[in-house]
């Protein structure tokens, strides 16, 4: 298979770049849509560090974050050959399925127990989730470029993608109307873009 | 409570919306070009959130990983992929597109397809008789919100159009489409009003090189009279 056909004009954009698609992931992503095992390793190696990363991040228990990852890269050989390169990156497709499946065992696993308490009133959680991404993000861009939203911004982009909240939720928690927090977590990843497309 | 879906984007690509609103986001995504492209790029920035929180996982995921997709049936890709060619890909543009509009045919005479069965069987073999031609060349343009797709044949000298998001104009005004270059602007017919979705066919492809979509008085013109708002480069 050759390269896929969005590739190049992707890497004009500066978002494109920002995301450092492995440069082959795509690539290895047809050859493993074909059956190849050892492509699939090549996968591994480049996506096992933040599919477990991530889903670690949103579950928080190193048992079910193994878990997520297995099921998710699982899923990534099951159905590379479902991967559109005319719509996003390989690496965002893979991490996409990461963050969806990790967001759901955090909603099912606490539905019964706590969901209704952590949405009536802000738990704890929050404060630990928000201050916690300031503190051990490693990616040193994202982290300053964190640090350029406002804070509801950077709170409401916080809660959603690694508390695993909806933006429900995140409006109770944050006391602030559902418009309002439809349109920071917008603009929030709007400016997020713009910072790391600034990046060298 | 409603909610203009064009405001989800941002809580879509976090994955914080609920189950409901998340499949009527994804219902709509494909009728909004505009949508779609802010949710793509929205998307690669969270790309970067998770790549902020990478972590080595224990060593024993990689050997149970590979042991279980040894084992693991794949699954075939979707239909319509397995023959990449323009037309599979016109043919998918064609049915995400959200405005189609009427039928009309070149050369100074329009043919409304109706509803009735026997029009829209008609309609459909035509477009089918393009979207499958050897020959057939899928090129798609975009200005604001509006999205225009031709799927063109030489072979059969026709072209069938989509378009996506445009807006309705005032009633002294309408949509005229043109075949450019090499030689003066020849009319492909008028647009109406964007309706209940309708591919359109026109005929009289000729040599053209561009195609075009300007605002014109309700009618036509002979010529155009205002910049396009649209133009497409032709197979």
């Amino acid at each position: 298979m050759t390269e896929p056909t969005g590739k190049p004009s992707r890497t004009l954009k500066p978002v494109g770049d920002a995301t450092r698609e492995p440069p082959d992931l795509a690539a290895l992503l047809g050859r493993v849509a074909r059956g190849d095992q050892d492509a699939f390793g090549q996968v591994y190696e480049l996506m096992s560090r933040p599919v477990y990363g991530l889903a670690l991040r949103v579950v928080r228990d190193p048992a079910q974050a193994e878990e997520i990852a297995q099921d998710v890269l699982v899923e990534v050989w099951r159905k590379a050959s479902h991967y559109r390169p005319e719509r996003g990156s390989a690496t965002s497709w893979v991490l996409t399925v990461a963050h969806r499946r990790a967001v759901d065992r955090v909603r099912s696993t606490q539905a019964d127990r706590d969901r209704e308490e952590r949405t009536a009133a802000p738990s704890p959680d929050y404060d630990e989730v928000a201050e916690e991404v300031g503190t051990r993000l490693e990616h040193q861009q994202v982290r300053r470029c964190m640090r350029g939203l406002t804070q509801t911004q950077r709170e409401s982009i916080t809660l959603a993608y690694y508390g695993g909240y909806t933006y429900r939720e995140v409006s109770e928690l944050l006391g602030v109307g559902l418009a309002a927090v439809k349109t920071r977590m917008r603009d929030g990843l709007i400016r997020l873009r713009d910072c790391l497309g600034a990046q060298p | 409570m409603t909610h203009d879906p064009h405001d989800l984007a941002g809580p879509y690509v976090l994955d914080a919306l609920g189950d409901t609103e998340r499949r009527r986001f994804e219902h709509h995504l494909p009728r909004c070009a505009a949508c779609a492209d802010e949710t793509a790029g929205l998307r690669e920035t969270t790309t970067w959130l998770a790549l902020a929180v990478a972590h080595r996982p224990p060593d024993r995921l990689r050997a149970r990983v590979m042991t279980e997709i040894a084992r693991t049936r794949q699954s075939p890709p979707p239909l319509g992929r397995r023959l990449p060619s323009p037309r599979t890909g016109g043919l998918s543009r064609l049915a995400a597109a959200a405005c189609l509009v009427l039928a009309l045919i070149g050369g100074g005479t329009t043919w409304h397809f109706h509803r009735s069965a026997e029009h829209a069987q008609a309609l459909n073999r035509r477009v089918t008789a393009v979207m499958t031609a050897p020959d057939a060349h899928t090129s798609t343009a975009r200005a604001q919100t509006a999205t225009i797709t031709v799927v063109s044949s030489r072979s059969l000298g026709e072209a069938v159009v989509t378009t996506a998001r445009l807006q309705r104009l005032p009633p002294a005004k309408t949509y005229q489409m043109w075949w450019l270059g090499p030689t003066p602007p020849r009319s492909a017919g008028t647009l109406n009003p964007p309706g209940r979705p309708r591919p359109l066919v026109t005929t009289g492809l000729g040599n053209a090189q561009r195609f075009g979509v300007t605002i014109e008085p309700a009618g036509g013109s002979q010529q155009p009279t205002s910049a396009p708002i649209l133009t497409v480069a032709l197979g």
